[in-house]
């Protein structure tokens, strides 16, 4: 699949993480731990002197305009490793979207900051009341043409990321009155700014991942709304395919596979023909996942049309990662569930893992979702 | 370099394909055949005449000189109006033969694709399944063949038979004229295909028959691609029992509306689609590999795995779509189904393939 100068590159990106990753890290990165927090932002850095934060983006931008391939190795290796530093929001989301839809004015000033690993993105789509029907969104931005401003009143939630966050890019309704997909903008508005207020919520697994966004007045110049004025749904949507064809999933669970086989070898269950079945059955499934998911992210670079690829690696993708965890669970049995001597670092990791990753069938439109999206979109069957 | 475009040239000759395949198709014409246990071989015609036995083989052997990939690919419409016929056994001796770069066999290679001659085996069976195979015996410096094959498939298409020998207790591939062979039993697969048992008594036979090569495991070769070579088969009746599903839930109303327009109908298409494309990615992927690739007996395991777990669930969701309507021998859903079942059976289960991936 990949040539001998992108395997090289994965290596010189693994030598990379080496160099700040302590030796048997068994952590899943969750950068609201200090620890990883600041891992990441080292970790950024040094990605960004070499131009790999997004390889595939223009020089103009920071990017080195080389193949998705490397960007796409990029993003596995580091979800392999489960380091921090893979920046999800500005490259693989709001990055792409202004490539496509951004003016001059953000490309300048929002990807080269990117880029540079400075700034940290996070996403205002979802609302209280306003999940997997996105286009019900309520938070209201009044646009000022006198002033050229835009004032946003309204409340985010399951904002990940968002206690850290410099900057977000958010879905908001700007023409008065108007109803579902029609009248919304997609406006990117700085965390520090006043009226932002960032309310921390802690998840099954006990980390404060994802939060609460309260906006009150809040001003953002009309510069950064992306695309046209009330007409930022089909941004979003693109913004959308653009988040659901990560290869985080895989990467995190061939890790775990990897690490379940080897632990069944060391124990010698893997002489089992039960266990030879399960093991052989959820690498086939990694497999053809990760296929999948090259050909989703493969596939943007080829047309401006909007395709079903993406929303069936997103669910092929999370539903692998859990079926692994969750076998790996089933084989460590007891070593997660009880905290005792047993309870080492992988055990532990395979808990607060398979916890956490009940988020990756919901966020970004659910596993159901998906599905409307294939059956309507893609095989042209009725609403 | 990740790419899955396919080229012009993949186009065209998918697209003539399709439509010389499609030209003589009728469903209802092969599930009568099917009720009065009649054989089959839709597309072989089509197949020796459009040239397509010698795709594997080289220009100057009077082929395509295409590569594995491009061959897989058409083995999904060959497998989507489920043709008949040893298209997939020619072409990958051929394929073998070509590998062995050897100018005498070169004669043999040109036969086989202008479909002079035409072999049929039963070779990835005999090799998985560990079957007793004929044995060659030395007298005399002349070699002499004795044993039985059993479920042969395609012998009224064919010339030759290709099969497993064992020389010296060594495996050994080899290809026997079908004219001194005795039939001795006759039986059919659930799908109507005619299967024989054959049975070859002390015949004379030259060492050019026997085909060996010190670096290249030849048999390994042939079986690998002769499962990969029926996953994509199987992809194609897969993708054939998608449309004809998605046709049927588009137009066929209940509770006036159409089947389609329910979400739970809706969610159960998009998991046939969505099962169908991802095991087929990996097939393509799996056929795209050298056979010198390190990875690629893992990755033909995997896919073996993957069409078994995923293409009879894409079938029996079809029938579950159809409701009664597939559940009848007219509509013709059940022949698809079975040839799935059939194929699944061949080449070995996903026991012995999480077995190799172990070993």
């Amino acid at each position: 699949m990949f040539s001998s100068e992108e395997l090289n590159f994965k290596k010189e990106l693994n030598a990379l993480i080496d160099k700040f990753l302590p030796k048997n890290w068994q952590k899943y990165p969750d950068e609201t731990i200090d620890e990883h927090w600041e891992l990441s932002k080292i970790i950024k850095k040094e990605l960004a002197k070499n131009k790999w934060i997004a390889p595939s983006w223009p020089i103009e931008y920071g990017g080195l305009n080389q193949e998705i391939s490397k960007s796409i190795i990029l993003s596995e290796t580091f979800a392999y490793r489960m380091s921090p530093g893979n920046d999800r929001f500005g490259v693989r989301m709001i990055g792409p979207t202004l490539l496509k839809h951004g003016s001059k004015f953000q490309k300048e000033k929002y990807l080269k900051e990117i880029t540079n690993g400075e700034i940290q993105w996070c996403q205002g789509y979802s609302e209280p009341n306003s999940g997997s029907d996105l286009a019900s969104v309520s938070t209201k931005g009044e646009f000022d043409e006198e002033n050229d401003t835009i004032t946003i009143n309204g409340t985010k939630i399951w904002t990940t990321l968002g206690h850290r966050a410099d900057r977000m890019f958010t879905l908001v309704r700007t023409l008065s009155g108007s109803k579902r997909h029609k009248g919304l903008s997609l406006v990117l508005i700085n965390m520090k700014d006043p009226g932002v207020q960032v309310n921390p919520i802690k998840n099954i697994s006990g980390s404060s991942s994802f939060n609460e966004v309260v906006l009150s007045n809040v001003k953002t110049s009309g510069k950064n709304i992306v695309g046209k004025l009330h007409e930022g749904w089909m941004v979003a949507l693109d913004l959308l395919n653009f988040e659901r064809s990560g290869i985080d999933y895989i990467g995190w669970g061939e890790r775990c596979l990897d690490d379940i086989e080897n632990y069944c070898k060391e124990k010698n269950i893997i002489s089992r023909d039960n266990i030879k079945i399960k093991l052989a059955s959820l690498r086939s499934s990694l497999e053809s996942a990760k296929i999948m998911t090259y050909k989703a992210l493969w596939i943007k670079t080829k047309d401006e049309k909007i395709h079903m690829e993406p929303s069936m690696s997103k669910l092929l993708a999370t539903e692998i990662n859990i079926k692994i965890h969750d076998f790996a669970f089933e084989i460590l049995n007891k070593k997660v569930t009880i905290n005792d001597n047993n309870h080492d670092e992988f055990s532990k990791r395979i808990l607060k893992n398979r916890l956490f990753f009940i988020s990756g069938a919901i966020l970004g439109g659910t596993s159901e979702i998906q599905k409307n999206i294939i059956a309507q979109r893609g095989l042209g069957l009725p609403k | 370099m990740i790419d899955f475009e396919l080229n012009e040239s993949q186009k065209m000759i998918l697209s003539s394909l399709e439509k010389s395949l499609s030209e003589n198709f009728d469903i209802r014409r092969e599930n009568k055949k099917a009720e009065g246990f009649e054989y089959s071989n839709h597309g072989w015609e089509e197949i020796k005449r459009l040239g397509f036995l010698g795709i594997l083989s080289n220009e100057e052997n009077g082929g395509f000189g295409l590569e594995f990939f491009d061959f897989s690919l058409t083995l999904e419409y060959w497998g989507a109006k489920l043709c008949e016929g040893p298209y997939i056994e020619n072409s990958i001796f051929i394929f073998i033969l070509e590998k062995l770069q050897n100018k005498e066999t070169n004669y043999l290679i040109k036969e086989l694709s202008s479909s002079k001659k035409i072999v049929t085996s039963i070779i990835s069976e005999q090799f998985i399944n560990n079957e007793k195979i004929p044995v060659i015996h030395k007298r005399n410096n002349k070699y002499c063949v004795e044993g039985k094959i059993t479920n042969l498939p395609y012998w009224n298409e064919s010339t030759e038979v290709l099969t497993l020998a064992s020389l010296n207790n060594e495996k050994k591939l080899l290809m026997l004229s079908k004219k001194n062979i005795d039939v001795v039993n006759e039986s059919k697969t659930l799908t109507g295909q005619k299967l024989h048992e054959i049975k070859i008594d002390n015949l004379e036979i030259s060492e050019d028959n026997i085909f060996k090569n010190d670096k290249l495991d030849l048999i390994d070769i042939y079986t690998q691609l002769f499962t990969i070579s029926k996953c994509a088969e199987s992809v194609g009746i897969a993708d054939s029992i998608h449309k004809m599903t998605n046709e049927f839930i588009k137009t066929r109303e209940q509770f006036n509306k159409p089947l389609g327009s329910f979400q739970a109908i809706q969610h159960m298409a998009s998991d046939i689609y969505m099962r169908l494309s991802e095991t087929r990615e990996l097939i393509r992927y799996c056929s795209k590999l050298s056979t010198e690739n390190e990875n690629v007996k893992k990755i033909v395991s995997l896919s073996k795995i993957k069409c078994d777990e995923e293409l009879t669930k894409i079938a029996w969701t079809a029938h579950q779509l159809h409701g009664a309507m597939g559940f009848t021998w007219d509509y013709g859903l059940h022949l698809m189904t079975k040839r799935i079942l059939l194929n699944k059976t061949l080449n070995g289960d996903i026991l012995f393939h999480s077995k190799k991936l172990f070993s």
